[in-house]
């Protein structure tokens, strides 16, 4: 009894808190290591990309990334910056209108509308694709920043109602309140009042947003066939030519379209976590 | 104006109710919310009506035809497309792919994900720049994880036959993705990694809300950790992760980018998903109305999934 007891004791004392650090860092090697990986393989010499040992690039060169910064490639870059920025404006602004009325005002029916909004951000964009082609070429948005603008609406514009409803419903009645019997009208509340403190939420939406919108592929890939308009993850796609594939130059370029993600997420993710965890648990 | 004659025309009620709406707001007031309110609300609904609900009955409709853009043919053909898919070998193999795919990512990122949100629920010292660190994978565009999978599955330059060699796993250099019999598996794994993190965060956030006195009082009555985690933690996680697992089975079942960018389907149709094989059809062969038959397949999988998950689980799902 009293080994059993001593046992469980040094069970609990040494073997717990060492295995919990052992799975932690395994866990944590897992996830850090291929990103690592393609950060490592971006600043390697040509002639050592095709060679193990060595692990590390000796010395590291930036010359991959010279290739990618003055190449067509970053004409790719600014196309994304184009897109995502104008997707998260639209998303978050008609988002936090149709927010702030699920979130505050007495409208019927919102239980159906979220339930809508959330049946839609899980929609598969490989079974509207088809129909929103048709749309965009008879429209004659094919090979345009619009042409991607709109397709994206289906993913960001739910995203952005639905991370935003849980800002508004937090936002507790009576500031608003307040502001209506001082004479503000409905939409003066939500303008003056309602948005200047959801400000934190709608960063957060924005920042989601734009993660999404910059990360799309299938969309971006369907509806641009030239470097005009397409967009990094599409010019990423396409970096290989023939029976050479640059890899050197790849992970260059994969590290240049997801640093500025990363940097993000490292800032801001208090902001993030909240807004995932608030878009995906509210019901 | 308005304002003044609204509370005539609202009046018309029996006086208990009306009293004790008055107390959280006057009506007048609540009839201009409302308007409002819908007003606001529109717009949002209208567009996203417009940019999917319509495409997609308008690939219900394309699904009935023999729509084929290159041979300019569109006539209604009835469910001919269904009846030809259930004949369809390469359709089966992707169908069957895409369900094991989905099953194995769910199931190695919820027991990964939970781990993780297990430990990251602990008081470490760096919590804030663990959580964030942990992001990381969450934020990569799938066409950068395509390619760096790719890249580490090399069969001649890939780091991963590097590790097996160096640690006297095996001898010889492995194709991961060249192989039939391991190009899928090779994938899930990139998947899995790309998804655990999303996992983590919503179980980290199920069981911050799991109040801490109710593990004070299980360690007073002499339950062990693991007692504890099955009678405390498992139940109140249940909604969370029911709804966590729900949506990364659609995410997973949608899976597209990683295999169109890595292995395109091959080899051999090994790696054939629902998504790759509906975009090909779609936009190679340009069948439209085969291909849209296969969206409508997968868009059914995936609300009967939906429908049996909320039919199983709905009314605890409720109750948090």
């Amino acid at each position: 009894m009293i080994g059993r007891q001593r046992l469980a004791h040094w069970q609990q004392r040494r073997i717990w808190p060492a295995l919990t650090v052992v799975a932690l860092v395994t866990l944590l090697a897992f996830i850090l290591t291929p990103f690592l990986w393609l950060i490592i393989t971006s600043l390697k010499p040509d002639n050592q990309l095709g060679q193990l040992p060595p692990i590390l690039p000796q010395p590291p060169t930036l010359a991959h990334y010279q290739n990618i910064l003055f190449s067509p490639f970053a004409h790719y870059i600014w196309n994304s910056c184009v897109v995502a920025t104008t997707t998260t404006l639209v998303s978050v602004s008609l988002g936090a209108a149709a927010a702030y009325a699920l979130g505050q005002l007495p409208i019927r029916g919102k239980i159906p509308v979220l339930v809508f909004f959330l049946a839609i951000s899980m929609f598969p964009p490989i079974s509207i694709v088809v129909p929103l082609f048709q749309f965009i070429q008879s429209a004659g948005l094919y090979n345009t920043y619009s042409g991607l603008v709109i397709p994206y609406i289906t993913f960001s514009l739910p995203l952005a109602v639905w991370v935003l409803t849980a800002f508004f419903r937090e936002m507790p009645r009576e500031v608003a309140e307040a502001a209506r019997m001082d004479g503000c009208g409905v939409l003066g509340t939500f303008w003056r009042i309602a948005i200047p403190l959801a400000l934190p939420g709608l960063f957060t939406t924005g920042i989601l947003t734009f993660i999404a919108a910059w990360n799309e592929f299938l969309f971006a890939f369907t509806f641009t066939n030239s470097i005009a308009h397409q967009t990094v993850t599409v010019g990423l796609s396409f970096l290989s030519s023939g029976y050479y594939i640059p890899w050197g130059d790849i992970c260059a370029a994969a590290v240049i379209v997801t640093l500025p993600l990363i940097l993000i997420v490292l800032i801001f993710q208090r902001y993030i976590i909240r807004g995932i965890t608030a878009g995906a648990l509210v019901g | 104006m308005n304002q003044s004659q609204s509370p005539v025309g609202a009046s018309p009620q029996s006086a208990a109710p009306l009293a004790s709406r008055m107390k959280r707001r006057p009506t007048w007031r609540g009839k201009e919310e409302r308007i409002v309110g819908y007003l606001l609300l529109l717009p949002a609904v209208i567009l996203v009506c417009a940019v999917t609900v319509f495409p997609l009955l308008r690939t219900f409709q394309v699904s009935f035809t023999n729509q084929v853009l290159a041979e300019q043919t569109n006539a209604y053909i009835g469910l001919q497309n269904y009846h030809l898919l259930t004949q369809d070998f390469f359709f089966k193999k992707a169908y069957e792919n895409t369900w094991t795919f989905s099953l194995w990512s769910l199931a190695g990122e919820t027991v990964l994900g939970l781990l993780l949100a297990l430990l990251m629920n602990r008081s470490w010292r760096f919590r804030g720049w663990l959580r964030a660190v942990v992001l990381i994978p969450w934020a990569v565009p799938d066409i950068v994880s395509a390619r760096l999978w790719t890249w580490i599955y090399d069969g001649t330059y890939g780091v991963l036959n590097f590790v097996v060699q160096s640690l006297h796993i095996s001898s010889q250099k492995v194709n991961w993705l060249g192989d039939p019999q391991l190009a899928l598996h090779a994938l899930i794994i990139a998947d899995v990694w790309k998804t655990t993190p999303f996992m983590a965060l919503l179980l980290l956030a199920g069981l911050q809300s799991i109040p801490a006195p109710l593990y004070e009082a299980a360690a007073v009555d002499g339950a062990s950790g693991l007692t504890a985690f099955r009678v405390i933690t498992l139940p109140l996680l249940t909604p969370v992760l029911v709804i966590a697992m729900l949506m990364r089975f659609l995410g997973a079942f949608q899976i597209f980018t990683l295999i169109f960018a890595s292995t395109e389907g091959g080899p051999a149709g090994s790696t054939e998903t629902m998504s790759t094989y509906t975009y090909k059809t779609m936009f190679s062969a340009t069948q439209f109305g085969y291909g849209a038959a296969m969206a409508v397949v997968l868009f059914a999988t995936l609300l009967l999934v939906t429908i049996a998950t909320l039919a199983v689980f709905g009314r605890r799902l409720n109750q948090a």
